[in-house]
């Protein structure tokens, strides 16, 4: 079960390596995102789009605001 | 795994680092002046005018945290100069966030006839005043 963060655990975990992924659609990805994050949309996640993540390190996620 | 609660929008509105197309537009958060006039509500008006000089037309009246509350225009320190700042403030300004861009603020200043505006994060804190010719400077549109 994923677990809350809020901006500043974000900018914490950032300086430790987490990666962050955008779930949102790739246009709006490619508009604006956080600096450094990847974008696996919501519809395309599957097993494979998850292996281009390093499960030794931490994971944020987000959208585009409160859902 | 963690959920960033606010998301991409709350990273923005606190002017924290992102890429993209967008990314290269000017923001409100690149060209704010941090250095504008704040003073406390029980300031005197008198007190404010060394703040208020070299050309600052609004004092942004903050809280002990920094939240903005209210504005005072220069006209104010002439009409009132013994009042205290929350006996003759505007109350809630409209204000914009660092993530704004600047060619959407200069748009609304040219269609409302307004000359600055203050930003803030999305909890209310003051980041500065940002003023018209300022977004026409970085949009190139300096008038003559």
């Amino acid at each position: 079960v994923p677990r809350s963060a809020y901006r500043e655990d974000v900018r914490r975990l950032r300086e430790r390596g987490a990666q962050v992924v955008e779930v949102l659609p790739r246009d709006e990805y490619e508009w604006l995102h956080i600096e450094g994050a990847i974008n696996l949309p919501l519809k395309e996640l599957d097993a494979e789009s998850v292996r281009r993540l390093d499960p030794t390190r931490a994971v944020i996620t987000y959208c585009n605001d409160f859902q | 795994v963690y959920d960033y609660e606010g998301g991409k929008m709350d990273w923005l509105a606190f002017g924290q680092p992102s890429a993209g197309t967008a990314a290269a537009e000017p923001t409100l958060g690149d060209l704010v002046q941090r250095e504008a006039p704040r003073c406390s509500p029980t300031d005197r008006l008198a007190d404010l005018s060394g703040r208020m000089a070299e050309g600052w037309t609004l004092c942004a009246v903050v809280n002990e945290v920094g939240i903005l509350l209210g504005r005072i225009r220069r006209r104010h320190l002439d009409e009132k100069p013994e009042a205290r700042a929350e006996e003759v403030m505007e109350n809630g300004p409209a204000t914009y966030r660092p993530s704004t861009p600047a060619a959407e603020l200069l748009e609304r200043m040219k269609s409302k006839g307004f000359e600055a505006a203050f930003v803030t994060d999305s909890d209310g804190r003051l980041w500065g005043l940002v003023s018209r010719a300022d977004l026409e400077r970085a949009l190139g549109e300096a008038r003559p």
